[in-house]
């Protein structure tokens, strides 16, 4: 149970509140970009232009958890800003802000209960307005919204973990607000609010929760299946151009001098001779399933399955689902769940004294 | 590696006898200095191994292993201080996480976690060096060549 109140007006009339009345003096959220059928982040100012906010809509042109890193990465803001993140989002800045890329202070957070995301090529290639009234039917009544990120099909996590207000929308005709920390009840105070006791998430989320949970089981299964061995990396990952977007879009991979965007995996000459006295034949540029692999190893604990990776694909290699699958089999290893808390260590940087010991040999 | 060993290795090549190559990540401060000790002890061991020296087990990013499997090495050893013997103090527990991770991924994308080991041989392990050496060598040979070395497109 929890201090909730439900919001008629809409999402937006509530973020506007929040910036009239001073509690926040810039909010972070997704606007239209031209009528409403293209949204951007953005930083909207007290008295700024806040025709056109989109919080709700079912887009992700970039990971939030990446443009706060990008805001805050200097120092937080001075002043308090509230930001309106999906889940995932919130979760990849929490793992950002255990890299030293971001910092929390001063943000009020509005975690989104979250239906999933279509992939951008919807945004660009159709018309919104086609398929944006199946989307909000379809969560009202708690289902899986057909046509949206794979890896949202398959995911867990859609109820926010760590935000100061929670919109609840999944089986819901009119969205709710919960309260759950100082932060947000000291906002609702501020605006006057007239609260109440209330579940934050209605019965049917629990309905969306656990049919997304089968169908994450069904992704896995398929995904890593596809993969298997040398033959499934080849299959797989044989088509990837080296254009390294997976790893530019993504929030988790923040490093300036990328390891594989370095000279680290370049030869002399005499060294691509051998190799090809030994397979025959060389595949130029080398060592692309090196870079995939690599990068898993690298990030794959704080994948928290955004999907960016995949939509920025250009030959259509399933990246998110198999980073989100074969990552989530590493977090289990190391019982750690990317963005769940901000005390929580990263698994790499951190160990106990005895652990592991299958694997000394 | 002496004379006579390779003359019998290339022999026991031509007649199809499977010789595995194996990378070996050794850490400065005891393991590699165990394989030194093995080495001025007249020890016998498979000539297999390709020692790599490190200054810590730790410095062995998965990166590399993963690297070394991919470009054709049947086995990747990664050998280190035992724990709380550490020259840093703590590198080796890194190591064993990483190692760990590894060999997790590996049995996730369906390839062979067998072929990455990880042991702990002190300074003064000279006799242990020799028989790890032994062991995985035999362990991969019974394993076959890695399936990763003909593949072109990787």
């Amino acid at each position: 149970m929890a201090k909730v109140v439900e919001i008629p007006e809409g999402l937006e009339a509530f973020l506007i509140s929040l910036l009239e009345k001073g509690i926040v003096s810039g909010l972070v959220v997704l606007k239209y970009l031209e009528e409403s059928s293209k949204a951007s982040y953005a930083l909207v100012p007290a008295g700024g232009d806040t025709e056109g906010l989109a919080p709700l809509f079912p887009f992700m042109p970039a990971n939030a958890g990446k443009v706060l890193s990008r805001l805050t990465l200097e120092g937080p803001f001075p002043n308090p800003i509230a930001v309106v993140v999906r889940p995932c989002e919130f979760r990849a800045f929490v793992e950002l802000v255990k890299l030293e890329q971001g910092h929390m202070e001063n943000l009020l957070i509005i975690g989104l209960e979250c239906g999933g995301v279509y992939p951008l090529g919807k945004m660009v290639k159709e018309n919104v307005g086609d398929f944006i009234g199946a989307y909000y039917e379809a969560l009202k009544k708690g289902e899986i919204v057909p046509d949206i990120r794979p890896v949202c099909q398959g995911c867990d996590l859609f109820q926010p973990v760590g935000a100061d207000i929670v919109v609840s929308v999944v089986g819901r005709g009119v969205p709710q607000l919960a309260f759950l920390t100082e932060k947000g009840l000291d906002a609702a105070e501020k605006l006057g609010l007239e609260l109440k006791e209330g579940e934050v998430f209605a019965p049917l989320s629990q309905a969306l929760l656990e049919a997304r949970r089968e169908r994450k089981g069904q992704i896995a299964e398929e995904i890593k299946g596809e993969v298997k061995g040398i033959e499934g990396l080849e299959r797989v990952f044989g088509k990837c151009i080296g254009c390294h977007c997976c790893s530019h879009v993504c929030p988790i991979c923040y490093c300036k001098d990328c390891f594989f965007e370095s000279a680290t995996f370049d030869y002399e000459p005499i060294s691509y001779t051998e190799r090809l006295e030994r397979k025959g034949t060389l595949r130029v540029p080398m060592d692309t399933v090196l870079f995939h692999l690599g990068r898993m190893t690298h990030m794959a604990t704080s994948c928290v399955g955004c999907g960016m990776c995949e939509d920025a694909c250009p030959v259509g290699i399933p990246v998110s689902q198999i980073f989100k699958f074969i990552g989530s089999d590493l977090q289990e290893l190391f019982g750690y769940v990317p963005g769940r808390s901000l005390q929580e260590e990263l698994p790499l940087t951190t160990y106990r004294l005895e652990e592991f010991s299958e694997v000394e040999e | 590696m002496k004379v006579e060993e390779e003359r019998m290795k290339n022999e026991r090549e031509t007649e199809g006898v499977f010789e595995p190559k194996i990378v070996g990540f050794l850490c400065y401060w005891c393991s590699y200095t165990a394989a030194d000790l093995a080495g001025v002890s007249r020890m016998k061991y498979p000539p297999n191994l390709r020692v790599m020296r490190v200054m810590c087990s730790s410095r062995v990013d998965p990166v590399f292993i993963i690297k070394a499997l991919l470009d054709g090495a049947d086995g990747v050893l990664v050998a280190g201080c035992h724990p709380g013997d550490c020259h840093y103090q703590k590198g080796n527990y890194y190591a064993r996480r990483k190692i760990a991770l590894t060999k997790r991924l590996l049995e996730s994308l369906g390839l062979e976690p067998e072929r990455v080991r990880l042991s702990w041989i002190a300074a003064s392990e000279g006799p242990r060096f020799a028989e790890v050496a032994k062991e995985f060598t035999e362990r991969i040979r019974q394993l076959g060549p890695n399936p990763a070395k003909g593949a072109l497109f990787l």
